[in-house]
């Protein structure tokens, strides 16, 4: 039996004691799913699992725990966990609000990934057999390779089949076939290029960034949303420009707001509009705050994040060596 | 379609130099480093700096932009004028203060719009509408418009979330621009002159030939015309505009958006890549006594578009704000100017991060409709 087959089984088991559940369902654009919400035992069908479900649906975990009174079933990939588990350990709601159905993964194709190989390119097409990947543009289709295409995450999954926390768990009969990688090989490199290059390389993206805050609203852990900064007007600390230099201040807050939570799920790079590689600077953070703090996100839903609280000494922070 | 001249591709780039005194030209550019499609000012790409940077830009007709050319003639920021307040300093005891209002010069050429699709061409026209006609007229809207010129290129391969001939429009719809071309292999076959663009068609004489390459080739564009509006028509049925708004008004039910909408994660992208949506703020932003007046792009998305300063928020749930939005496109807007306010170009669907795609939120609706009896 498939992956799908036993998720769907699952979702009738348990779909009694839920009020909603939130899961993955087909539609006709290529390379995407949708999500979708299922109410009662006859939604269950539309259900599907496969190497295209890139969205990380705990985007909905906390709002739905708010105006939700039952339970809530969301299919998760073992990485999305992570999400859930950051939020349970900044106490936003409780635990049994969230049945985790976890969906083992074998790869999850990214969409912008192949979209920049396309160079920009509308994707009009695809396909998925085996390891293949099949793409078409209106120039031409491309036969490509599954495990080149996947989100910058899988390259070093260790959790693909072995999910931190769940209430079901749905084992994938496939491994995950990327090549693993160093989690923070590509940021080595890019940094390698030198602090000018780098300035010059954020100037650039910022004056991309229109400010459609679809970044901030696909990401699972910034719940504040609508009591943003961003439209607050006392004080008026964001404007209303769009501009380079509001691109800038706007997403350096988010790093800032979200370093020691973000869980590296990718969500807002996928969203953005302007292809800006938004995750490159989450990353770095997560980077720090693991060197700092000695703390990695979405681990244990009983650690407290660092920027929670407070020691009195911390062991790895010596102000003159931060950089 | 009859051809009135032809411009061979070669012709195309000197032919843009030699306009470039007179006007300021726009062009889709891709960015092939950064996978990003967009309009930029043939300027500015000439202006892009290092070797690198330039060769990884180049002109591309054929692919749609990420944002729709409306930012040509609405910017995202524009400053509609500086302020200063002058205090009387011999007399600090005297709190009335004097305002002096710089406006910013206006010296820029005409704009033209080269390789827009006719979808975007139809997006400027609800522009039009909305910023040119009825009681209070936008200045700084027409001043950009009234010049400019509308080069508009036929859609010879329509995208997926295509749908133009279902919102009454059409690939090769050249009504509302000014020069109408056809791609071929060869070049670009001019197939409309609109009065407004007699003169720059006569300055550039030497770079158009009389004659298309190919004696056949009225009907080569034909078969293109045929085959993409075939195609379209699969993408979505759509429906007739009058039965649409009287759908829609029927349908108001929040229970109805609640579903639609649960998936939506109420951001600003398919607003802002959206060549109809024409909402914006005004603001002023002051630093000690001197200031600024902008107009900002602004989305209907945000709780905060409808938050009164009272603190009571009349749209404050999502699916009022995406109920509001929809009705936009495909009621309100028809019932005061009889045209859809979405012409099909597909951008929301292909951005938004959930796919909560348009075509499947109107069918829904229909769809209910037809269940829901007629009290």
């Amino acid at each position: 039996m498939s992956v799908e087959n036993n998720l769907k089984e699952k979702a009738g088991e348990i779909m009694e004691d839920l009020e909603l559940l939130v899961g993955y369902s087909s539609t006709n654009l290529p390379l995407k799913v949708d999500p979708v919400f299922i109410k009662d035992k006859g939604g269950i069908d539309s259900l599907v699992f496969t190497k295209t479900c890139i969205n990380n649906l705990s985007t909905y975990a906390y709002s739905l725990a708010k105006s939700t009174e039952g339970k809530i079933g969301m299919v998760l990939k073992p990485c999305d966990t992570r999400s859930i588990i950051q939020l349970l350990s900044e106490e936003l709601f409780e635990r049994d609000k969230i049945k985790m159905i976890v969906v083992g993964c074998s790869g999850i194709i990214a969409y912008k990934k192949v979209q920049k190989y396309l160079k920009g390119l509308r994707i009009i097409s695809g396909k998925i057999e085996g390891d293949s990947l099949e793409v078409g543009t209106i120039e031409g289709k491309h036969s490509l390779k599954s495990k080149e295409f996947y989100a910058d995450k899988c390259y070093w999954c260790k959790i693909y089949n072995n999910p931190p926390l769940f209430d079901e768990f749905i084992e994938n009969e496939k491994e995950l076939d990327a090549v693993p990688r160093e989690k923070y090989e590509d940021l080595d490199q890019f940094e390698s290029m030198g602090l000018d290059k780098i300035y010059s390389y954020w100037e650039e993206q910022f004056g991309q960034c229109i400010r459609c805050y679809a970044c901030r609203n696909i990401c699972p852990l910034e719940i504040c949303r609508e009591r943003c900064i961003t439209h607050l007007e006392v004080p008026h600390w964001q404007s209303q420009r769009i501009n380079s230099d509001e691109g800038r201040f706007f997403q350096l807050i988010r790093v800032m707001h979200l370093a020691g939570r973000c869980t590296g799920c990718g969500e807002c790079e996928r969203a953005c509009p302007k292809n800006i590689p938004i995750s490159k600077l989450m990353k770095k953070s997560g980077q720090i705050i693991e060197r700092l703090f000695d703390y990695r996100t979405g681990e244990d839903p009983k650690k407290r994040p660092p920027l929670l609280t407070f020691k009195d000494v911390e062991e790895n922070i010596k102000e003159e060596k931060i950089v | 379609m009859k051809t009135t001249g032809f411009i061979k591709s070669k012709a195309l780039i000197p032919w843009i130099e030699s306009i470039r005194e007179k006007y300021r030209v726009f062009l889709p550019v891709q960015d092939t480093e950064e996978a990003r499609i967009d309009f930029m000012d043939y300027d500015d790409f000439l202006k892009l700096g290092s070797k690198e940077k330039k060769e990884r830009h180049i002109i591309n007709f054929s692919e749609k932009t990420q944002l729709s050319p409306k930012k040509v003639f609405l910017p995202l920021t524009e400053k509609l004028f500086d302020f200063e307040y002058i205090k009387d300093t011999k007399d600090p005891n005297n709190v009335s203060t004097d305002i002096t209002i710089t406006e910013p010069d206006k010296k820029d050429l005409p704009i033209l719009l080269f390789g827009a699709k006719p979808c975007d061409i139809d997006g400027l026209k609800c522009l039009d509408i909305f910023y040119g006609e009825g009681q209070k007229k936008d200045a700084y809207y027409l001043d950009k418009r009234k010049t400019s010129i509308l080069v508009s290129i036929g859609c010879n391969r329509p995208f997926p979330d295509c749908f133009c001939t279902s919102v009454d429009g059409h690939p090769f719809n050249f009504e509302n621009a000014d020069i109408g071309l056809v791609e071929t292999d060869e070049g670009f076959t001019i197939v409309k002159i609109g009065e407004k663009a007699k003169k720059v068609i006569d300055e550039s004489k030497r770079f158009i030939s009389s004659n298309p390459p190919d004696k056949d080739f009225e009907e080569v564009i034909d078969s293109f015309v045929q085959e993409s509006e075939q195609k379209l028509k699969e993408h979505w049925k759509g429906i007739e505009k009058s039965e649409i708004s009287k759908i829609m008004d029927r349908s108001m039910d929040t229970g109805l958006w609640d579903r639609i909408t649960a998936k939506c994660i109420s951001c600003g992208a398919c607003t802002y890549v959206c060549p109809t949506c024409f909402c914006f703020n005004i603001r002023d932003e002051q630093k000690g006594l001197k200031g600024e007046r902008y107009r900002c792009w602004d989305y209907c998305m945000n709780s905060h578009y409808t938050l009164e300063a009272s603190g009571h928020n009349p749209r404050n749930e999502k699916s009022k704000r995406y109920r509001n939005k929809a009705n936009c496109k495909y009621n309100y807007n028809i019932k005061r100017s009889n045209n859809y306010y979405c012409v099909g170009c597909g951008r929301c669907i292909e951005v938004c991060p959930v796919s909560l795609d348009i075509r499947e939120v109107i069918d829904f609706i229909i769809e209910t409709d037809k269940k829901t009896p007629i009290e």
